[in-house]
């Protein structure tokens, strides 16, 4: 019990009534790398911010260094060697690399004038601990994700930091910096630095760390050593399921495609992309973060009009350059992130669910029908259940599941020929996921062809019955889901990245 | 005024307009109580519908903008616009023989011709905003200095006066004793309660308020939006053109300049915010009567107007304040309870 650096008793915080973390108890021991692993939504971001001093925490407490807090503020935190590297890494793009990895400590330090001679030597003996060779006096803007990342750790470590937080540092940059990653991790940890590793990929977990916590439902629902952990325990007590492995069976009709896409084109995104969705078909496109599959999806509903190639709809060719000719042509999109793109946070769920059925409510001169408006929400929305629902609600008193059922509902209810889900279940919890996987499925039953865009490879089999994968703005290969496994996918996923770096 | 929203709990809205009648009530009572024998008199109510209806149109006017989560800083200079024109039109025809239903006639003439002119106005605006991409706030700043511009330009600095005395009789003068210029306000009144609450358009200005991109990713039309608005604020602003220029006799180039920030105190007292998305016709109604007892009831009590800006800002900072004190108290009852 001695050697822990941090630990966490019975918090417990919650976010407009609604609970993110219950009682939460964990550890990090000092100098050993420490691997959190969780569903998007379980509360992962949440704990790091209480740990950082980011976020009070409602009840409870942490014992840093055999030091009580009830509450932690950003600088005792600092103070007592918490350092968290962020996705976006948080640095200031306008200022050099070394005006970067020292300005957090020289504020730290009170210091008013600026020792440039000084910061540049420190700053470099910084890259050198993690072996990066980064020039100290170029803009931060002019790196790569990779070498902004080790800028963000060189300066972490100049804060005499005792324990990295990492979150999810994985996630955008490419398989050869990875290892160079792992590796600066264990260095860390000979360093007498602990790490506390985010990640949902049980490889890198298991290469990095040596031990792991699984967080679910904004619980530690395991907390353990990495040996013997597998995938399946991983999925099971991320999920709280067993993994079934129930693809979606689909039997192509014998008729002509509902979407064609041949040749399309948007300079800087994507290129010569072709397919074809068939009625009731569920059709995954997955790949990397800025893969171009973002752009794509926003390209077929009119968002960003495409350069070049051609869209078939039902077989007639369609020119979508705006939002409403996508909906013309019944193509309804449910866009990533719910809280800017898709809902009105602050309107009603009813309103929320007939905001696309405006010119259907209302008579030819522009009056409302509102009793259609009545018989309408409650139709739509009573498709599914939906937890503390009531039609005067404000939506952002509901939880993420249930915006994206919302969400979801409101697009349904265009009755499109076409649905896109760009990223269905980001920051959706378990129980709602699964009600959204069954609600895509009665959808594309009654024949709505349904498109998926998803980096979560076990969401993209779950879900669909044929998947493009796309790299570097293009397509490059397709999958049918049952002949397919799990680690085949996985495999040209990590392969294709490869491929680009030799 | 404002219709119960679809399918909602009676009471939660009740107890809103509760929240918006409260204050002009309160002031009312406290007047009352105060100076009872100058206060209740047909005169003195008489002049105060006199007196709010200018801040009234604007008022709307501003409630439209805000509730797209804009601002129209340029209605004082449209209305201006719109008050030289009338103006000229009532020159042209002074000196000619005219009989009373002629006189009629022209005064039609005057209100479309004030319209037309706040329309061109706002589409201007609109055409800033919507297809330049400009911030409104800045957009309207600098048409509000280029719409008074013209108007000093045009009358050289000068006030036009001296219209027929029928004129004057007819903006001044009252049916079945209410005020005739106060039937416009009421006009206005309706029709914007009309646009807000019973048509489309209301119901996607405010969902354009609310979140502009999901709005724009719900297939409702942004920039026709942002149009109809400024184009309506004009129209609303033409109008008040008209009326005090048939009211006060008078058109010139910055009259009621401090109207467009008077609007801003009297909407946010009726709980529209300037963030976007909320707000109706009966809480600018209430906060508009509010301001206009506040005004008068310091005349009547024989404080005079002196008071009055002062009364004015400890109203709108305490209604805000107390507001913000009343939601995080609501807030905290939802998260106890959970």
């Amino acid at each position: 019990m001695g050697n822990h650096l941090i630990e966490l008793k019975h918090i417990r915080k919650s976010f407009f009534g609604v609970d993110v973390l219950k009682d939460l108890n964990f550890s990090i021991e000092k100098g050993v790398s420490t691997s959190l692993i969780g569903e998007n939504g379980c509360g992962k971001s949440t704990m790091i911010k209480i740990i950082s001093g980011f976020y009070e925490f409602d009840y409870g407490e942490i014992v840093i260094n055999g030091k009580k807090y009830h509450h932690l503020t950003p600088i005792e935190a600092m103070h007592e060697g918490i350092q968290v590297v962020y996705q976006d890494f948080s640095l200031f793009p306008n200022i050099t690399v070394a005006e970067n990895i020292m300005t957090n400590s020289l504020i730290a330090d009170n210091r008013r004038g600026i020792p440039w001679k000084e910061m540049t030597q420190s700053a470099k003996k910084a890259l050198e601990r993690i072996g990066a060779d980064i020039d100290t006096d170029i803009l931060v803007s002019e790196l790569s994700v990779a070498q902004k990342q080790l800028v963000a750790i060189a300066r972490a470590i100049v804060m005499d930091a005792k324990l990295i937080i990492m979150d999810e540092p994985t996630s955008a940059i490419t398989y050869k910096e990875i290892e160079i990653l792992l590796k600066i991790v264990q260095e860390l940890n000979a360093a007498g630095i602990a790490v506390l590793f985010v990640s949902h990929k049980l490889d890198e977990v298991k290469a990095v760390s040596k031990n792991v916590s699984v967080m679910r439902n904004g619980n530690i629902v395991y907390s353990g050593g990495i040996e013997g952990m597998t995938q399946e325990k991983m999925v099971f007590y991320m999920t709280g399921r067993e993994l079934v492995s129930r693809t979606f069976i689909y039997e192509r009709p014998n008729t002509e495609p509902v979407l064609q896409v041949k040749g399309l084109g948007l300079k800087n995104y994507y290129k010569d992309i072709n397919f074809d969705v068939y009625e009731g078909e569920v059709v995954g496109i997955t790949g990397l973060l800025g893969c171009g599959r973002s752009e794509l999806a926003k390209s077929l509903f009119g968002l960003m009009p495409c350069d070049c190639g051609e869209i078939y709809m039902h077989g007639n060719a369609v020119q979508i350059r705006s939002v409403r000719d996508a909906m013309k042509s019944k193509i309804a999109y449910v866009p990533e992130d719910r809280l800017t793109e898709g809902l009105h946070l602050s309107s009603s769920i009813s309103d929320n669910a007939i905001v696309c059925l405006m010119e259907k409510l209302s008579s030819r001169c522009g009056f409302l029908n509102k009793r259609k408006m009545v018989e309408t929400y409650q139709e739509v929305l009573n498709r599914v259940s939906i937890a503390g629902m009531e039609y005067d609600k404000e939506v952002r008193m509901l939880s993420g599941g249930n915006q994206q059922k919302v969400l979801l509902l409101k697009w349904i209810a265009t009755e499109p020929d076409l649905l896109i889900l760009n990223c269905p279940t980001v920051g959706v919890d378990v129980g709602s996921k699964s009600d959204i996987h069954e609600l895509v499925h009665k959808i594309a039953e009654t024949g709505v062809s349904v498109v998926v865009i998803s980096d979560d490879l076990p969401e993209i089999r779950q879900l669909c019955n044929r998947a493009y994968m796309m790299h570097d703005g293009m397509f490059c290969n397709e999958f049918k889901i049952s002949e397919t496994t799990s680690e085949e996918m996985e495999h040209f996923l990590t392969n294709n990245i490869k491929g680009r770096e030799e | 005024m404002k219709e119960k929203k679809t399918g909602g709990s009676r009471l939660k809205i009740s107890n809103e307009k509760l929240k918006f009648i409260a204050i002009p009530l309160t002031l009312f009572i406290i007047i009352l109580v105060l100076d009872p024998a100058d206060f209740l008199t047909v005169g003195n109510f008489r002049s105060m519908s006199f007196q709010m209806v200018e801040l009234g149109l604007i008022s709307l006017a501003m409630m439209f903008a805000f509730i797209s989560g804009s601002i129209d800083l340029s209605l004082a200079s449209t209305a201006n616009i719109a008050a030289m024109v009338v103006a000229f039109i009532l020159k042209s025809f002074d000196g000619h023989e005219l009989t009373d239903q002629q006189w009629g006639w022209v005064l039609v003439l005057c209100i479309f011709a004030a319209a037309a002119a706040g329309v061109l106005c706002g589409l201007f605006n609109g055409f800033l905003v919507a297809k330049c991409k400009l911030q409104p706030m800045l957009a309207t700043l600098g048409s509000m200095y280029l719409f008074s511009g013209i108007v000093f330009m045009f009358t050289q600095g000068k006030s036009i006066a001296g219209f027929p005395e029928l004129i004057s009789d007819f903006g001044n003068g009252t049916t079945f004793g209410i005020a005739n210029t106060l039937f416009i306000l009421i006009f206005v009144i309706v029709l914007s309660a009309v646009l807000l609450n019973k048509m489309r358009f209301g119901k996607e200005l405010k969902y354009f308020g609310t979140n502009k991109k999901a709005s724009l990713f719900s297939g409702i039309n942004n920039s026709k939006i942002m149009m109809k608005v400024f184009v309506l604020c004009g129209l609303i602003a033409g109008i008040t053109g008209f009326e005090y220029v048939i009211k006060i006799n008078t058109a010139k180039a910055d009259y009621g300049a401090s109207y467009v920030f008077t609007s801003v105190l009297c909407i946010s007292l009726g709980g529209v915010s300037p963030s976007g998305g909320k707000g109706g016709v009966f809480g600018v109604v209430c906060g508009l009567i509010a301001m206009q007892l506040l005004s008068s009831g310091f005349s009547i009590l024989g404080l005079g107007t002196s008071m009055k800006n002062f009364l004015w800002g400890v109203l709108l900072l305490g209604v805000m304040v107390f507001n913000y004190y009343l939601e995080c108290r609501e807030m905290k009852k939802k998260y106890a309870g959970k």
